[in-house]
Parts: C-alpha cells; sequence; structure tokens
C-alpha cells in the first residue's frame, strides 16, 4: 500500500517535471516577422530530412517522397487526381535542384567580381586627383548602367558581343568567341550573361561602396595624411577597411537583387532556375514547377541573407556604425 | 660663450588661405616663427582661423599664398614631398580621429610601419613604450569605440609621439572632452614637455596650461594674429581691446 503511493508520488513528479520541460520549450517558440523566415527554411528541411530517414528505414524509396506527399496532399485540393502527379515532381526538384546550383553560382560570381570592379570605380570617384578622363569614364559607365534595364543589357551584351565577335572573326578570317569559350568548356550562354550581371551589379556596388565611403569621417583621412601615410596607403588601410564593414547590409541587397534578376538570363537560353522551370512547365503542364522555383530562390536568398548577418555581426566595429538590434 | 643663431623649428610667411571668396587667413597674411623647444599657444574665438593655420603649416589644406618653411626649407614648393616632411610634424585633433577598425596597438603601429618602416622588434618596442608614457598600456587590444574620450585622445598622443617628431601641433586636444577628462591629457602633453623637450603649438582655450607651459601666446582674431607676447603680458595685463574682450569670455565660460 505505501509502496503504492509512493510510486504514484513519483509519477506525478516526472509528469509536472516533465510539463515544465515541455512548457520551457514551447514558451520559447514563436512566431515574429524575424524568424518567419527561419521556421520556413527550417520546415522545409525537416521535410527532407524525414524523407531521408525514410529511405533508410523503406529501401527503394527516395528522400523527396514527403516532399511529393505533400505536394500530392496540396494537389488533391485543386482537383488533380492522384496518379497523374506522382513521378513528375521528383523529376522537377531534381531538375530544378541542378538548375538552382547554376543561378546560386552564376549570381556569387558575378557578384564577387563585380566587387573588385565596383571598389575600383568607386575609389576612381571619390579621388580628389587630376585623371579626369577616367573619372569621366566611370561615372559615364555608373550611369548607364543604373539608367538602363538590365533586361536591354543582357541583351545588348550577349547580341552585341556574338555580332561583334562574329564580325571580327569573319574579317580576319579567325575563330568565333563562341567557338573558343565552348571549347573552353563553358557555356558561352553562360558566359555572356554572367558577364552582363557583372557588369551591371558593379555600377550598383560602385555607388553603394562610394556611399560608405563617404561616410567615414573626413578626420579618418586627416590622421592619417597628418601622419605621413600617402592617399593610396590612407585608401587601403584606412578608409576602405572601415567602408567594407558599413556596405554589409546593403551589398546583402545586391546580392539577394542579382540572385533574382539572373533569372533574366532565362531571355538569352542560360538554363538557370527560371528557364529550367519554364521547360518542365512545358512539358509537364503543372503549374506547381514555379512554386518549387520560387521556393528555391527563397532557399538560397534567405540563407544568403542570413549568412551576411553573421558576418555583419562579426565584422562589427567597437563605436561604428549601428548597435545590435 | 658663443651664441648660436638658432633656427626656427617651423616659419610662416605671408601665409593666406582662402575659401572661395572668404578669407580665412587675411592678407597680407600670417607670419610666425617657432624656435626649438618653444611652447606656441594659440588662442582666438571659434572661427578665427586657429584650425586652418595649423592645417595650412602641414599642408592639410594647401595655402593660397605665402611659404612655410620646416628646418629651414621651404616645404610649399612644388617639388616637396610632403608625405617626408609629415613623418617629423605629428597632429594631435580635436575629436582624436584614432582609426575606429583598429586596435590601439595597431593604430600606433600602422604609420611606424607604412610610413617609417621600422623592424618589427623596433615597432613593438615603441608601441609598449609611448603606451607606458600616456599610461594605458593595458588598453594596447581594446578598440578606440571601448574606450573613453581622454583615453582616446592619449592614445591619439602616443601615436603621434612614437613617430618621435620634430614637433607637435595640437588642435584643441581638450575641446571635445567633458571637464573631468581633460586633466588626464593636458598631463600627458605637460609630460611631453617636461620630461621629452617637444616643440609644441597648441591652440587651447585652457588658460592655467597656457600660463604654466607657454613660451609664447599668439592671439588670434578673423583671421590675423592680433597679439603676441610671453603669457605674462597676455593673460596678466593684456593691452589688446579685442584681446581683453575675449579673455574675459572666457574666464566667464569657466
Ligand atoms: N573647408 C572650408 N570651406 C569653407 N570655409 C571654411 C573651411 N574650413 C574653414 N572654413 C572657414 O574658415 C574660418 C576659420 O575656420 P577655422 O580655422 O576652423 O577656425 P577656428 O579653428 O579658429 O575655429 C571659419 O569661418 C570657417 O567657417
Ligand atoms: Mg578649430
Amino acid at each position: 500500500m505505501t509502496i503504492n503511493i509512493v510510486e504514484t508520488e513519483t509519477e506525478k513528479k516526472d509528469i509536472s517535471k516533465f510539463k515544465i520541460i515541455m512548457k520551457r520549450i514551447l514558451g520559447n517558440i514563436r512566431f515574429t516577422r524575424k524568424n518567419i523566415g527561419w521556421w520556413f527554411l527550417g520546415l522545409l528541411l525537416l521535410i527532407l530530412f524525414i524523407g531521408a530517414i525514410r529511405t533508410l528505414v523503406i529501401p527503394g524509396s527516395n528522400y523527396m517522397d514527403v516532399l511529393l506527399n505533400i505536394v500530392d496532399w496540396f494537389l488533391l485540393l485543386f482537383g488533380y487526381s492522384l496518379e497523374y502527379i506522382d513521378y513528375r515532381i521528383p523529376i522537377i526538384i531534381r531538375g530544378l535542384g541542378t538548375a538552382a546550383v547554376l543561378s546560386f553560382n552564376i549570381s556569387v560570381i558575378s557578384v564577387a567580381i563585380g566587387f573588385i570592379l565596383a571598389a575600383l570605380i568607386a575609389v576612381i570617384l571619390v579621388n580628389k586627383g587630376k585623371v579626369y578622363g577616367l573619372k569621366v569614364l566611370a561615372q559615364a559607365y555608373v550611369d548607364f548602367f543604373r539608367s538602363t534595364p538590365l533586361l536591354v543589357q543582357i541583351l545588348m551584351v550577349y547580341f552585341g558581343i556574338s555580332g561583334i565577335s562574329l564580325a571580327i572573326a569573319e574579317a580576319y578570317n579567325i575563330r568565333t568567341l563562341t567557338a573558343i569559350i565552348t571549347d573552353m568548356g563553358f557555356s558561352y550562354e553562360v558566359v555572356l550573361g554572367t558577364l552582363a550581371l557583372i557588369l551591371n551589379t558593379a555600377a550598383y556596388q560602385s555607388e553603394i561602396i562610394r556611399a560608405g565611403i563617404l561616410s567615414i569621417p573626413t578626420g579618418q583621412t586627416e590622421a592619417a595624411r597628418a601622419l605621413g601615410l600617402t592617399q593610396g596607403q590612407t585608401m587601403s588601410y584606412v578608409i576602405l577597411p572601415q567602408t567594407f564593414r558599413m556596405v554589409v547590409p546593403p551589398l546583402t541587397n545586391e546580392i539577394i537583387n542579382v540572385l533574382l534578376n539572373s533569372s533574366l538570363l532565362s531571355v538569352i537560353g542560360v538554363f538557370e532556375l527560371t528557364k529550367r522551370s519554364r521547360s518542365l512547365q512545358s512539358v509537364y503542364f503543372l503549374w506547381e514547377v514555379f512554386f518549387v522555383a520560387a521556393i528555391y530562390y527563397f532557399i538560397i536568398a534567405f540563407s544568403l541573407s542570413k549568412l551576411t548577418k553573421r558576418l555583419e555581426i562579426k565584422l562589427r566595429i567597437p563605436g561604428l556604425g549601428v548597435a545590435i538590434d | 660663450m658663443l651664441l648660436l643663431t638658432e633656427q626656427p623649428v617651423i616659419e610662416v610667411r605671408n601665409l593666406t588661405k582662402k575659401f572661395k571668396d572668404f578669407e580665412a587667413l587675411k592678407t597680407p597674411g600670417v607670419s610666425l616663427k617657432v624656435m626649438p623647444k618653444e611652447v606656441v599657444v594659440i588662442i582666438g574665438s571659434s572661427g578665427s582661423g586657429k584650425s586652418t593655420l595649423l592645417r595650412c603649416m602641414n599642408r592639410l589644406i594647401e595655402p593660397t599664398t605665402g611659404q612655410v618653411f620646416f628646418n629651414g626649407e621651404e616645404i610649399t614648393t612644388k617639388e616637396t614631398d610632403i608625405n617626408e616632411v609629415r613623418k617629423s610634424i605629428g597632429m594631435v585633433f580635436q575629436q582624436f580621429n584614432l582609426f575606429m577598425h583598429l586596435t590601439v596597438g595597431a593604430n600606433i603601429r600602422l604609420p611606424l610601419k607604412k610610413v617609417l618602416n621600422l623592424s618589427e622588434d623596433e615597432i613593438e618596442k615603441r608601441v609598449i613604450n609611448v603606451l607606458e608614457t600616456v599610461n594605458l598600456s593595458e588598453k594596447i587590444d581594446s578598440y578606440p569605440g571601448e574606450l573613453s574620450g581622454g583615453q582616446q585622445q592619449r592614445v591619439a598622443i602616443a601615436r603621434v609621439f612614437a613617430m618621435r617628431p620634430k614637433l607637435i601641433f595640437f588642435d584643441e586636444p581638450t575641446s571635445a572632452l567633458d571637464p573631468e577628462l581633460t586633466g588626464e591629457v593636458l598631463s600627458v602633453m605637460k609630460k611631453l614637455v617636461t620630461d621629452f623637450h617637444y616643440t609644441l603649438v597648441v591652440v587651447t582655450h585652457e588658460i592655467p596650461f597656457a600660463k604654466e607651459l607657454a613660451t609664447r601666446v599668439i592671439f588670434m582674431d578673423e583671421g590675423e594674429i592680433i597679439y603676441r607676447g610671453p603669457p605674462g603680458d597676455v593673460f596678466e595685463n593684456p593691452s589688446n581691446e579685442r584681446l581683453k574682450r575675449f579673455l574675459s569670455k572666457i574666464i566667464e565660460m569657466n
């Protein structure tokens, strides 16, 4: 009898402990403006994770199956019947996966090379030196690429360079650029499309960096010059290191812009995410293709923004820029 | 005993500066000699051209007309390598102007490495030495943003001091500081004079500092030097009307 009572009491204790722990966990779960993206990303990863576990438990199944099931249920709502859709979604997800990798690579390369170009242009533009021609040229470049549609720029670069290289090849009886690039193992469209994105983002980034340079107090330059540092040394050791920390947030915006704008490369036949989803749609007649494509864009853009947020916090200089939010 | 005629460390002849149409340093221009081991204090109300004069002397601002001589050599010619001259002329600013992205140690190291091209050993020696001088050895790895204004200004002085210049300019070094922090900066400046016998040109409104350490006081008003003399003359029985008015204003403020 007595033993029984003791047992139930410890049981009760265990239950209340469990309750407290659960409360603690659930109490911390909140949907806010800031973490809603994490929930979304986490849910997607969870679905893929469950899928991956299922492949271990049920041999022969695909790790996309769970996602597939969810999409199936989703499609049922729109009056599709199951036998039509099963096999298409994994193909779509995988096909779009490779395209997403291409989109990601194009964007990262464009932003990286564009950044180097932009830093150069920004330095030229803020320089008080006498190389006037260079400055005019840089300003004209920035103005042109910021004041014309990216789509037009892509078409211009693609057809312009193709046309000119063809004319040169004919005139001098040499190989065309298309052949040269293809022989090097690259896709001609991808190379020229990336070039167009580089030219565009360099113009935007140069304005971001220029504004960043101008935001550094003049006292920094004065102190550096008074110590005997040259103009070049002042730029590279004092101004630019501070500037790069200041421009991480606006550059994050630009990285995401480039990723999303890379969808325009579909017009010159680059098989990136958008082009690939259009071609898959034309085969399978499923509008959900675009939904999957959007999810891919989201995953990349969101992860990038979180990554640069990390960078931003890591690079923060005490007493400079905004405080931690 | 043979009396050698000493050469001024820095000499300014008929210096004028025009910003657009505004004459910050008026014609016929400012002239000034600073002899070795002198402590010249410049006073004058806001906008009278004190900062402009200092900045023209190391050509942070290009003078419109006039000449500046450093150790007898003109440094306002086209051929002058001004970066070479600036190695020997230190400058401390009102707003400290420490490099925000660098630690205290790195702030001091940067010019030693990039301007003086000293060896690593020599650089480390100097960093430790100057931080001891300004009493901030424990802050070597702090960022400027983590220091008080007084501490920042002492680091700024240490950074200049580590270059071992011939001459140091101070442009209102304590004006941006809370009153209780000015003392620590002034005492470091005093150390430069009494222990290291530095030649200083100091723009300041710290009258006690000027009385104690200045060898000469210069009063500027509206882009001109109105009055100059030993601190006794300037502060005890000023004979100039404008100077009198200025001093009474300063005393009122304190
Ligand atoms: N870069 C500049 N452009 C135009 N006017 C200036 C500039 N710098 C200083 N001035 C003017 O020159 C005058 C003298 O300034 P400054 O030398 O800074 O005076 P102080 O240091 O004695 O307060 C002021 O009237 C100021 O407005
Ligand atoms: Mg001033």
